[in-house]
């Protein structure tokens, strides 16, 4: 008997919370009407962001004392607050209530983070989302309307985005109580609430389309490639929230039309994922971009990514991949887990396309180690943190190697074909990078397995930093990176071939500082041991709002004949890219 | 384009006093005393979000906007943590940068590229370098500590409708591209209403003034408009605040460099 009354009292209290929840005309109505009354303001504003439903009571008076109460228990965590309490009408069944609230939170995550730490102290609460129209009513008596300045320009919209206090003496004055005749005030109703709609999601579509033109000033080298050319690549993105931000999907596509190099016009998905935030951590699932590393010349730890070499030799445009990555915060670091159930081959240049080997690499004749090939479940894991002026961090992979070594095999006809080999290896890497003044230093290092012997590669360097140089607003940045790889070391090496193994980059970083954003970066990577050298200058500026220039060359010389890259030699190029942002 | 920055404001808190840091000058302490005095009015706002919309007009007239979404916490015992995130111009979309101020030694400072998803650090030392090539330098931006200068009364003054202290600050840290600056703080409500700054060679370089104050939470005034002019190249730069938050549940794990690798 007992056991039902008390069930039919907490169904009760559901429904009465659930009444409560209700975006409610009346409601509404019931509101603005007390909010005509003397002392009290709408605060539209208030209303519609993400807040926390402390309590429900039968009388203003006994929200008050219950407030009071609550934040005299947990001033920890309410004394910031200044509390809404809000008066509900739901008709003659019900009758009137005070919803007791705090708010408005940043999001939904900040709401739910304050929930749980009340309910960790056993108070009940929960989570409102946005309204649309609500009215909020100040606890504290009755108080002047806005304080508003009078060199402030009077603007109605103004008055109606912003939450204006009285001035002066902030301390919440303790209104006279009336005398309640329960010692202490119980809420009527905070039981588990049906949850009310939430606004919609808007998502937001942009990206941009950007027409290049590749200027090659000397002659083909091999059969069948073509010279100067002109490209077009568009990248549509998408972006949509909801759940507070909680919950988001991007995505952003990626195509290239080239007019001479059919692998170039190429389609690939950059983003393609759901995300979810926690408070200390966040899920991924789907095709996403991850990067890892300090150096400007080389990215020896980035590993997660497919590079999209036709893209850029500089290999820095990255394929889409395929993956489920968690991530957890804690006071001794983030740790990142990845799982990659799909690889990604490497683009390379086709026949008509420059920058190549002498044989065109024969991407469809790929092969792999994994029996799996490119359904291989790969794993990688990172942890990471910032100590002071340092940023360090530690990972491991297990799985494809993004970077394959090239085999020759015969062709049924007569010649040769280049092959991709895609090996399984396991890399264990290091990254740190330091700020220090006007200089900046970075280290990166990994060891290899799986190709061979094991390979290690190292490279460290700084970019130091002179602002206001010339007497101008201008900032000029000095780089230097040293890069050293093992792998070439001994001839019989069966690694992916480096263009990095014994390399000295030195670089010069020029900012204007000017409303256009104009800057540009040159450097050359010299190879102490063979003299071969890569050099490459970028440069950059907006055009009004919504457009952005670019200008790069790359030249490359002196790679003795027997480099995997000596095909590279004189195959120098100019690009100049317009891109439209929409 | 901004390969280093230190961030906000007049608008984050003027942080807390490390005692003894910061010197009186020859005043008897009274430009010293206003400075804390300021300075203890405007702590204990917790966190904040905003708004900003960046006006830049050159001599020509031509304007370029950038708008930023800002929100700044307080920290116990430390300087603001304060993250500026790009929505204009386009190219920069989704740029992200965080800077961790400190009351002793260097702030802490990333930027987040997000075409490469990439967080670097940046060396926090440029002071005197243009913001987003706007007229307001970095330092301008950086919370404005007590203890980063050395303070002198001058005098009382009218300024406007209000009656001001008028107090000269000379910046501690000789990466600076001011040699001082004149505050003009109103006497009422301890809020900045004008800043002249003169560069190393004593030559009136800038003016700032603040306006369309409003109170939030009872005790903070925040300036809507913030309008610098650059006396010596006849540039100007219009900064408006919009929308301001108190308090809305931000922590401190909101302002890592883990969080800002997850910006979208």
């Amino acid at each position: 008997m007992a056991g039902i009354s008390r069930f039919t009292a907490v169904l009760a209290a559901g429904v009465v919370a659930a009444a409560l929840m209700a975006p409610d005309v009346r409601a509404a109505s019931a509101t603005t009407r007390a909010a005509s009354g003397a002392g009290e303001w709408r605060v539209a504003v208030a209303a519609r962001g993400w807040r926390v439903q402390l309590a429900a009571y039968r009388s203003r008076a006994v929200a008050l004392a219950g407030w009071r109460r609550l934040a005299g228990a947990h001033p920890d965590l309410l004394a910031a607050f200044e509390p809404g309490i809000e008066r509900v009408d739901l008709g003659t069944q019900m009758g009137v209530f005070f919803r007791l609230r705090i708010g408005p939170f940043a999001d939904a995550r900040a709401a739910r983070r304050m929930c749980r730490a009340l309910g960790d102290r056993g108070v009940d609460c929960f989570v409102i989302p946005p309204e649309t129209e609500a009215s909020v009513s100040s606890p504290t008596e009755p108080a002047p309307p806005p304080a508003t300045e009078a060199e402030a320009p009077p603007s109605s919209e103004t008055s109606a985005v912003e939450a204006p206090t009285p001035p002066a003496p902030a301390p919440v004055p303790a209104p006279p109580v009336v005398a309640a005749p329960e010692p202490e005030p119980a809420p009527v109703a905070t039981a588990e609430p049906a949850p009310s709609p939430a606004p919609a999601p808007r998502g937001r579509f942009s990206g941009f389309v950007a027409p290049e033109l590749r200027i090659f000033p000397r002659d083909e080298k091999f059969a069948g490639q073509e010279g100067t050319g002109l490209s077009v690549a568009v990248q549509p993105e998408y972006f949509v929230e909801w759940d507070g931000g909680a919950q988001n999907f991007a995505a952003t596509g990626f195509a290239r039309l080239d007019q001479h190099d059919g692998r170039r016009t190429h389609l690939d998905l950059r983003e393609f994922r759901w995300e979810y935030l926690g408070d200390d951590w966040m899920l991924r699932v789907g095709a996403d971009k991850v990067f890892w590393g300090a150096l400007e010349s080389e990215h020896l730890v980035d590993i997660i990514n497919q590079t999209d070499l036709v893209e850029d030799p500089d290999g820095e445009d990255k394929l889409g991949q395929p993956m489920v990555s968690l991530a957890l915060d804690r006071d001794w670091g983030t740790t990142e887990l990845f799982v990659m159930p799909y690889f990604h081959e490497r683009t390379f240049a086709g026949a008509e396309g420059r920058l190549r080997t002498p044989i065109p690499v024969d991407v469809a004749a790929a092969e792999y180690e994994a029996g799996a090939e490119r359904y291989h479940p790969d794993l990688a894991i990172r942890w990471a943190r910032s100590m002071g002026p340092w940023d360090i961090g530690l990972a491991h992979f297990y799985g494809t190697s993004r970077e394959p070594r090239f085999l020759t095999r015969a062709k049924s006809g007569g010649g040769f074909r280049l092959v991709p080999r895609y090996d399984l290896i396991n890399q264990t890497s290091v990254d740190l990078q330091g700020a220090f003044g006007d200089w900046l230093l970075k280290f990166e290092a990994m060891t290899r397995t799986g190709h061979g012997e094991r390979i290690f590669a190292a490279g460290g360097g700084f970019e130091y930093t002179i602002t206001g140089a010339f007497d101008s607003q201008a900032d000029v940045g000095l780089l230097l990176e040293v890069l050293y790889d093992d792998r070439n070391d001994d001839n019989g090496s069966t690694a992916p071939p480096t263009l990095f193994d014994n390399d000295v980059f030195t670089g010069l970083r020029f900012s204007l500082n000017d409303v256009d954003g104009s800057e540009v970066l040159a450097g050359v990577v010299t190879d102490w041991r063979s003299g071969a050298r890569a050099f490459s200058i970028e440069a950059s500026r907006r055009l009004g709002e919504q457009a952005k220039i670019g200008l790069e060359a790359r030249t490359f010389d002196a790679f003795p004949s027997n480099d995997f890259f000596s095909s590279l030699n004189r195959d120098d190029y100019i690009q100049i890219e317009l891109s439209y942002y929409f | 384009m901004m390969r280093r920055a230190t961030l906000l404001l007049f608008v984050a808190a003027l942080a807390g006093v490390a005692p003894g840091a910061a010197r009186a000058g020859g005043d008897g302490g009274r430009g010293l005393a206003i400075a804390r005095e300021a300075d203890r009015r405007d702590s204990g706002f917790g966190n904040v979000t905003a708004h900003m919309t960046m006006v830049l007009r050159n001599r020509q007239g031509d304007e370029s906007t950038r708008r930023m979404r800002f929100s700044a916490i307080e920290m116990e015992n430390d300087g603001d943590r304060n993250l500026i995130v790009f929505d204009s111009p386009r190219d920069i979309r989704g740029t992200g940068l965080l800077t961790h101020t400190h009351k002793s030694g260097s702030d802490d400072q990333w930027l987040y590229l997000p075409a490469l998803k990439r967080v670097k650090r940046i060396a926090a030392s440029n002071k005197s370098g243009p913001f987003v090539g706007s007229e307001f330098a970095y330092e301008d931006m950086t919370s404005q500590e007590v203890e980063k200068y050395t303070y002198a009364y001058l005098r009382d003054e009218a300024c406007g409708a209000r009656a001001c202290f008028v107090v000269e600050r000379r910046p501690v840290d000789r990466r600076s591209g001011y040699g001082r600056e004149v505050v003009w703080i109103d006497r009422d409500t301890y809020r900045f209403e004008r800043i002249d700054y003169y560069d190393r060679r004593d030559d009136l370089m800038k003016t700032l003034v603040f306006s369309g104050y409003r109170l939030y939470l009872g005790r903070f005034w925040r300036a809507r408009l913030l309008e610098m002019r650059n006396l010596q190249n006849g540039k100007s730069t219009r900064l408006t605040f919009e929308d301001y938050k108190f308090r809305t549940g931000l922590s401190p794990a909101d302002f890592t460099r883990a969080r800002l690798k997850r910006l979208n």
